[in-house]
């Protein structure tokens, strides 16, 4: 099991007037090998629950346990999880900082102790399972790149520690429809070649639904599920709970099924459902 | 007499400097008071520039823009056109300038030296148009990201601006932000006849638009009625842009033998589909 989160609790400022409870009681598994998605509206608490992933928040209460390390004993081995651990920000390209792209992402497994052959190839290999190349970009400030180029190489900076789970915060925002399309085609790439286990948190429930096994719907600080795109999606009280806006497929066949045409099922991916339909339609 | 154009843009040339090349290159365009003109194109084609010069924030190395008649070039009268053009950005954090609602509405107006009592009125006004009154004596930091968009496209309109321009203001907020501040610029859009330029990378934003207006290599490349634009799909896929969700599930049924009409809202498909099955 990858990541056991047992009835944690968190809350800020604690003991304060500003005193705000973010994360309630929240319990989940995430397997190996598993891309999660994270969904729920701002302020629901989804970046507080990542923040815990990599023990950048302590675990105030519960349980958490993280490829076998402990987070919630007295003293947490939080360099070994953060090793195991990468985290990719929302807006990663505002972390970048060093002179060069190779130093900026070579930073990581410097701090790791690698040797500097070694780092020079994390750092050619890194770069090129984000489609750049150290030849042509390494020497190179990352502040003259463009705004795509720029986030890729923050992800090259993360993945260059090589964890075995990465998040990721949001990773489209802010892109045009080309940039978000090329950076959910890496993600789905870096799950392959490097990164078994994906968790990324989504505002667009298209894109989350067609990329994700299962989706955490947060809520006010608590898990409302965690479920598969389609069973999810089905779920009207969840869905009105939450005020989720509907994948444009889910939508449909809802107003279809208003209208008094019942597909019978319910899909999340536009293929899917146009498939569906199809099929329909040539019984009809 | 026939009215004047909102927005002249007359064959506009702007480039930040030498090294990198004109960003604007040559670029005509006349925006109607009242019109609602979205403005998409990938990351680095101008679109923000564009915006940028049509209140005087860049003014152009050739050519002229005139904002109900009035050059930006002048300096003597570049008050009245950023009076007349106001802005709203991407980030609703950079945009808060006090720390109590009211206080950040009033900021515009103080500035022009407004008196007390018209100011307490364009809040009152401002506000509402917004759907924010209630959040008058609250501070914006805890705000929603939709909310604090709100606000500042209050503090926008408390200087009456008769144009409005939104460079990305939606795209850092979530689908409920979203779609409060897109209900909020139509609204003003229809009540108010204020004019709306908005820049966005989110297609389904354009439906229902007036015009829409593709910008690529800082030329403009594409306009019409979304419908003449949406229609164009292998010219949208040339400058990296796809269609609108619903259009695109509409293709997709199309592609599979099924006659669906052209759609372009989901209702619309909806409609299409109960007469199918």
């Amino acid at each position: 099991m990858s990541i056991v989160i047992e009835n944690l609790s968190f809350t800020y400022m604690k003991k304060t007037p500003y005193e705000k409870k973010a994360l309630k009681n929240l319990s989940l598994e995430i397997r190996d090998g598993e891309f999660l998605g994270i969904i729920g509206s701002t302020g629901s608490g989804k970046s507080t629950l990542i923040q815990h992933i990599n023990g950048l928040l302590p675990c105030q209460e519960g349980k958490i346990v993280v490829s076998g390390i402990d987070l919630s004993c007295k003293k947490p081995d939080y360099k070994a999880v953060r090793k195991k651990v990468g985290v990719v920000f929302q807006y990663p390209e505002y972390q970048l900082f060093d002179e060069t792209v190779e130093k900026d992402v070579g930073f990581g497994p410097k701090n790791m102790g690698l040797k500097e052959d070694e780092i020079k190839e994390r750092v050619r290999e890194s770069l090129q399972l984000v489609g750049l190349n150290v030849d042509e970009i390494g020497q190179k400030s990352p502040f003259d790149l463009s705004g795509g180029q720029k986030r890729r190489v923050a992800i090259a900076g993360v993945i260059a520690m090589r964890p075995e789970i990465l998040v990721l915060d949001e990773p489209t925002a802010g892109l045009d429809p080309q940039g978000k399309k090329e950076i959910l085609d890496l993600v789905k790439n870096l799950q392959k070649t490097c990164s078994p286990t994906v968790i990324m948190i989504s505002h667009n429930m298209d894109e989350i639904s067609d990329m994700a096994d299962r989706i955490a719907l947060m809520h006010k600080g608590e898990l409302l599920a965690c479920l598969t795109p389609d069973e999810l999606f089905s779920r009207k009280d969840l869905v009105d709970v939450a005020g989720l806006e509907l994948p444009v497929a889910v939508s449909v066949i809802q107003k279809l099924r208003d209208r008094g045409v019942d597909l019978g099922q319910t899909v999340c991916r536009k293929s899917e459902l146009a498939d569906l339909i199809a099929r329909r339609v040539k019984k009809c | 007499m026939r009215t004047m154009s909102a927005i002249v843009i007359d064959n506009v040339t702007f480039g930040y400097d030498k090294k990198s090349g004109d960003v604007l290159k040559s670029v005509s365009l006349q925006i109607e008071e009242g019109e609602f003109v979205c403005v998409v194109g990938r990351n680095g084609s101008g679109k923000s520039t564009l915006a940028k010069t049509i209140n005087g924030l860049l003014t152009p190395s050739e050519g002229s823009i005139k904002v109900f008649g009035v050059d930006t070039k002048e300096e003597s009268t570049i008050f009245d056109v950023r009076k007349n053009v106001g802005m709203v950005f991407q980030n609703p954090d950079n945009q808060m300038v006090a720390s109590i609602v009211e206080d950040d509405v009033a900021f515009g107006p103080e500035n022009l030296g407004i008196p007390r009592e018209e100011i307490k009125a364009r809040i009152d006004w401002a506000l509402k148009a917004v759907g924010m009154e209630e959040y008058r004596h609250g501070t914006p930091n805890k705000l929603s990201g939709g909310q604090k968009q709100r606000i500042a496209i209050a503090g926008v309109l408390a200087l009456k601006p008769r144009v409005l321009v939104l460079d990305e203001a939606t795209a850092m907020l979530d689908p409920r932000g979203r779609r409060e501040v897109m209900d909020t610029v139509r609204e003003l859009n229809k009540k108010e006849n204020i004019t709306v330029i908005h820049i966005t990378h989110y297609m389904e934003e354009c439906v229902g638009a007036d015009r829409v207006v593709v910008v690529d290599g800082g030329e403009i490349v594409m306009q019409g009625r979304p419908e003449e634009v949406f229609s164009k799909r292998s010219e949208l896929s040339t400058y990296q842009l796809g269609l609108p969700p619903v259009m695109a599930l509409a293709d997709m049924l199309r592609e599979r033998g099924v006659e669906i009409g052209v759609v372009h809202k989901e209702d619309e498909l909806v409609e299409e589909l109960c007469r199918l099955l």
